[in-house]
């Protein structure tokens, strides 16, 4: 089983349905075959070994991304938000490419061609499959590059297997409604854009893109394309949100479901956004690129039982990240490496077909039975909600006390005046490390630093309070919401040094 | 996961091959069709098949005739 597998059954299946853009000028199922066929011998006339794409979302994506499978060659579509530097290096390690792209002066010296011209040469081209998709499903189909918040950019590989064994996993074929519609913001370097094209064109759902989000584009767009789907990640929820109550609008109610995923979201936002959205299935999704995408789910049953339930217990789980999906198995591991007992914090393990957890630069993560570490903490409850608290990485040892941030972030957050926040620990003499706090305050509340500490002390124990509060406009992320904790490091480090 | 032999495997008669094939087509040509991305099982070794391409059926493994499984929804995570 590999990715053009895929394609060739919706293409057979649903040939007419309108798979992607707009409903009435989109690429239906057969007609991103033929693109994606045309492209696959542009690719393979150019003689590249790997396909590097470093275009926005559009329907160039998908033609590009199935063009390398039919081709049987590895896409990797890279941030074209990085720097000049961090680009070439990423480019410099790849043999032999062929890099999609409308800035080639970025790229080196090497062979390039515009999104445009790609698209227009797979459209000329004879739609003819060129019997190279006779690969074994352990070829690499994608190379994603890891978001590197910790350390230097990793190439993740993800092979035919992987995508495929998630697809057959968690979707059924043709499952979608014929009118369904899913609008997509994530950008074509993250695993969720890519898991999101497969099942979506597996399931037999229309993928609108809107490349450059606002709120009110998003807003307008899914009431011009009657959008029933939506994946966002939550800074995208937070200013959906905003914009909602800015107008005093209803929600838009052809939404049946909203998943969210990728980075932590602040349960005031997630209330808000479940009030607001009254109609709207809420899909929690947790997953990682090594993991070929979604391992858990917290479906909208979920969420509607923990909003109306005064168990404090079930209440709790809409900050969980749900159960595991029927085809991995999840476990938690405590700190002998044994399988620990329910509600015990460690480090959370998975395993399954889909969990790839290998990197071209160094190998495979898996162990012995075939668990990926996924270097993030949290623990499992009775009833299998899996919490994360955050990674294993970010974990602030202070005196020789392991502090998860999530824990502090979580009792800082219900603090009437926050608005969002993030703890970090930052190096320091006497503790090893200090706990700072980084706080956006809500519109007009004022920045009261003992305040804060004092409702922290009264919940945790003064070990867990924040030695120090600093209040900033908004927390740096990365395009999709991830919080940069290392930049944050940096700025109380900075701020220290020109206070002495 | 379970392991099976060539000729345990039938559709419509004539016994499945790895990918590709010999190209051999099945004599019978009317019958119940084995529908494009359903799944097929058969409960007692636990096998299950997805038909990647329409054709007659049906399916059939040690003998034993296929059933078409019921679909498991899960929320749309993406």
């Amino acid at each position: 089983m590999n990715l053009t597998m895929l394609l060739d059954m919706a293409a057979e299946g649903l040939p007419d349905r309108m798979l992607i853009g707009d409903v009435a000028t989109g690429l239906s199922g057969e007609q991103l075959r033929n693109r994606a066929l045309g492209g696959s011998s542009v690719v393979a006339e150019s003689g590249a070994d790997v396909v590097v794409f470093l275009g926005g979302n559009g329907p160039a994506f998908p033609v590009a991304l199935f063009a390398s499978a039919y081709a049987g060659r590895p896409f990797l579509p890279v941030n074209y938000r990085l720097s000049d530097e961090q680009l070439l290096e990423i480019i410099a390690r790849q043999q032999n490419p062929l890099v999609i792209t409308d800035t080639p002066e970025r790229v080196g010296d090497v062979r390039t061609m515009t999104v445009e011209d790609f698209v227009a040469a797979a459209s000329a081209a004879d739609p003819v499959d060129l019997g190279l998709t006779d690969f074994d499903d352990d070829a690499i189909a994608v190379l994603l590059m890891t978001s590197g918040t910790t350390a230097a950019p990793k190439s993740a590989v993800l092979r035919h297997r992987h995508l495929t064994a998630y697809i057959l996993g968690s979707v059924e074929f043709a499952s979608a409604e014929p009118g369904d519609a899913t609008i997509v913001s994530v950008p074509p370097y993250h695993i969720a854009a890519v898991a999101n094209l497969l099942s979506n064109m597996y399931a037999g759902r229309r993928i609108f893109y809107l490349d450059a989000f606002t709120a009110v584009e998003w807003l307008n767009h899914v009431r011009a394309q009657s959008i029933t789907q939506a994946m966002v990640v939550p800074t995208m929820l937070v200013r959906i949100v905003e914009e909602l109550q800015h107008r005093g609008e209803d929600a838009p109610t052809s939404l049946r479901s909203i998943s969210y995923g990728g980075a932590k979201i602040s349960p005031h936002v997630l209330a808000k956004a479940l009030e607001l959205f009254k109609d709207t299935g809420f899909v929690n999704a947790y997953g990682l690129t090594e993991t070929a995408s979604s391992i858990a789910v917290l479906g909208p049953d979920d969420h509607r039982e923990a909003m109306a339930s005064s168990d404090p217990a079930v209440r709790a789980r809409l900050g969980s990240v749900g159960r595991a999906l029927p085809a991995v198995e999840i476990e938690v591991l405590d700190d002998d490496g044994n399988i620990a007992a329910p509600g015990v914090v460690g480090d959370i393990v998975v395993r399954g077909e889909q969990v790839a957890g290998e990197y071209l630069e160094a190998g495979s993560g898996l162990d012995a039975g075939g668990w990926f570490r996924t270097r993030d903490r949290g623990y499992i409850d009775d009833e299998g909600f899996i919490f994360v608290q955050g990674r294993a990485d970010d974990t602030i040892i202070r005196g020789g006390e392991n502090i998860a941030p999530s824990e502090v972030e979580a009792v800082l957050g219900e603090h009437e005046s926050v608005n969002d926040c993030a703890v970090a620990g930052v190096p320091d003499e006497e503790w090893g490390q200090r706990i700072a706090a980084f706080v956006v305050l809500e519109p007009g509340a004022a920045p009261d630093e003992a305040a804060l500490r004092d409702f922290i002390r009264a919940k945790l124990r003064s070990s867990k309070t924040p030695d120090e509060i600093i209040f900033l406009e908004e927390l740096p992320t990365t395009p999709t919401g991830k919080v940069l904790r290392r930049n944050l490091v940096q700025m109380a480090i900075e701020r220290n040094f020109s206070r002495q | 996961m379970v392991r099976f032999g060539l000729n345990e495997v039938f559709c419509a008669g004539v016994a499945m091959s790895a990918e590709g094939g010999d190209g051999s087509v099945p004599a019978v040509t009317e019958g119940e069709q084995v529908l494009l991305g359903k799944r097929y099982s058969d409960e007692e070794s636990g096998i299950e098949l997805l038909c990647t391409k329409t054709g007659v059926g049906p399916l059939s493994f040690q003998g034993r005739v296929l059933g078409q499984k019921q679909a498991k929804q899960l929320p749309a995570s993406d």
